[in-house]
């Protein structure tokens, strides 16, 4: 038998011959960041195989479902740009409250004024990079900042206190947290593992880890509703009892992005879903191409469309295809027409006071959507 | 630049000649073995938060390196032999030999010796990148072993049993 030694030494000899081609490192790593915003818009689509599976026939049988708010629907409204912000490249989250706009991306948080359009305060958070998040809640304002950061730490959640835009405490909470949720008195983060991932309630004062639980595989962003904190996963929602920290529930293939309107909403492939949080049936399907993000806002629900891609495999978004629609969750049907964004890669979106926020990575921009009425 | 993407740029120009050696041993063919390599470290930035400390990372880009080559081998119908442009030396023909030999074993044989003997993982890290149990990868080396010794010595008595 050939010794170890010798396999390897042969091995090496034979490889050390091939010249290897100039580095691309830069295209690789620009190749790895469209993967992973990818990645967090295909969580929804890979939830509908299985919402369509197991609901599929309901819906189809009950199309506009059993939503609980009568009514006439909407105004129609004509949809427009309001205003646009252009700051740094890489925005990741947007959320809006605690009397601003706050964003978040690779060059930290920044706030700015609903009222008057203007930066009122940049904030550096080290280690936010690619997947940092951003809510609001028990006062303050939260932010991610996974990445590592030059103390040597990682997956980290920062609080800042809206009214000096000052951070107040940073929680070493550790792992790549991906998702950041607020209710039922806790702030809850969600970390990806090689399988399943881990869901963590922390104390909002002392950054104390209260309850710790383990979720599915790729865990999206903990949302709450109706008493409950929702969680979705690839292939499943789990329902988790705030209080105790214990799952109520497990509700397979759902996605869930936002709650309002007596319903949890989520996306699936070219659809928003309505579900009720009590049941967890479908009540409504709603065709929208391209569909990646929720946000419902008192009587509208924000649906962020993502841009075509010019190739099916690798992402190369064609600008102007991105888009903001309506739904009535009244009638559960798409009201007025898509307004076009020139944003490549929109990754959030966040509603308040009938407008709402739309956060670009690729080029740093954040704009302002309301709806004027259709004769003006 | 983040402290992660400086991490991930120094294992890139670390293991990328390496990943892309072995995918032009297994595939033969440059162009290729250049792609899957650079998807591979893609893939895995795009993981980076869980794979930067992980002991078998290497081992992950090499097993994703030829599992992506082996998927378009399997598409493109191509002819997985390697082909070297300058005529190999007496010595050199023998380790091309057992290139050959490695490229001939299971795909699974063959991903435990790249990762046990090029990327010098341990047995237990070798599991890990292969997501197997570490006595099934020890079970692959074994094999592979002596199925190597069989290909390029028949009259090694190793090969019974």
């Amino acid at each position: 038998m050939h010794a170890d030694e010798d396999i390897k030494n042969r091995l090496d000899r034979s490889l050390r011959i091939v010249e290897p081609p100039p580095s691309r490192v830069d295209a690789v790593i620009l190749r790895g960041r469209r993967l992973r915003l990818r990645s967090r818009v295909g969580r929804g689509a890979l939830a509908l195989v299985a919402i369509a599976a197991v609901a599929g026939p309901l819906t189809l049988l009950s199309p506009l479902g059993d939503h609980p708010e009568d009514g006439t629907g909407l105004e129609p409204g004509r949809s427009v740009v309001e205003a646009q912000l252009r700051l740094d490249p890489g925005i990741t989250d947007v959320a809006v409250g605690a009397e601003g706009v706050w964003v978040t991306g690779a060059s930290g948080v920044t706030r700015i004024d609903p009222a008057t359009d203007q930066v009122l305060a940049r904030i550096p958070v080290s280690g936010t990079g690619d997947h940092s998040r951003i809510a609001i809640g028990e006062g303050s304002v939260w932010v991610t900042a996974p990445e590592l950061r030059g103390d040597g730490s990682r997956g980290n959640l920062v609080r800042i206190d809206p009214a000096t835009s000052e951070i107040e405490a940073t929680f070493h909470i550790g792992g790549p947290i991906t998702g950041l949720g607020i209710g039922g008195g806790s702030v809850w983060v969600t970390i990806p593992g090689i399988g399943p991932g881990r869901l963590l309630a922390i104390d909002p004062a002392t950054g104390e880890v209260l309850h710790r639980l383990r979720v599915g595989e790729s865990p999206g962003s903990p949302v709450y509703g109706y008493g409950y904190m929702w969680v979705d996963s690839t292939d499943s929602l789990t329902k988790i009892d705030p209080a105790s920290g214990s799952v109520v529930d497990e509700l397979p293939g759902l996605n869930v992005e936002s709650s309002g309107a007596g319903s949890l909403w989520g996306v699936g492939d070219d659809s928003v879903i309505r579900f009720d949080p009590v049941s967890g049936k479908i009540q409504a399907t709603v065709p929208v191409p391209r569909a990646a993000a929720v946000s419902v806002d008192g009587t509208t629900v924000w649906v962020l469309v993502f841009p075509r891609s010019s190739d099916p495999e690798l992402f190369y978004p064609i600008k102007g295809t991105a888009a903001i629609e309506r739904i009535d969750p009244a009638t559960n049907a798409v009201i007025g027409e898509p307004l076009p964004l020139m944003d490549l890669q929109p990754l959030a979106l966040s509603s308040g006071d009938g407008k709402v926020w739309v956060a670009d990575f690729d080029q740093g921009v954040v704009t302002r959507i309301a709806v004027l009425p259709s004769s003006a | 630049m983040s402290p992660d993407e400086e991490e991930f740029r120094l294992l890139y120009e670390q293991v990328f000649p390496l990943a892309y050696r072995v995918g032009y041993r297994f595939s033969g063919r440059r162009d290729e073995a250049e792609d899957a390599a650079q998807e591979a470290f893609a893939r895995a930035f795009q993981r980076w938060g869980r794979l930067h400390d992980q002991p078998w990372v290497v081992g992950w880009i090499l097993t994703t390196t030829l599992n992506i080559l082996r998927r378009r081998t399997r598409r493109t119908r191509h002819a997985p032999a390697p082909a070297d442009e300058r005529q190999p030396e007496a010595d050199l023909e023998a380790s091309l030999d057992l290139w050959h030999a490695v490229s001939q074993l299971p795909r699974r044989q063959a991903q435990a010796v790249i990762l046990y003997y090029l990327a010098d993982l341990s047995v237990e890290h070798v599991a890990a990148a292969m997501g197997c149990k570490e006595g099934t990868a020890r079970a692959h080396l074994d094999r592979a072993r002596n199925q190597l010794a069989r290909s390029l010595d028949p009259t090694d008595g190793s090969q019974e049993g």
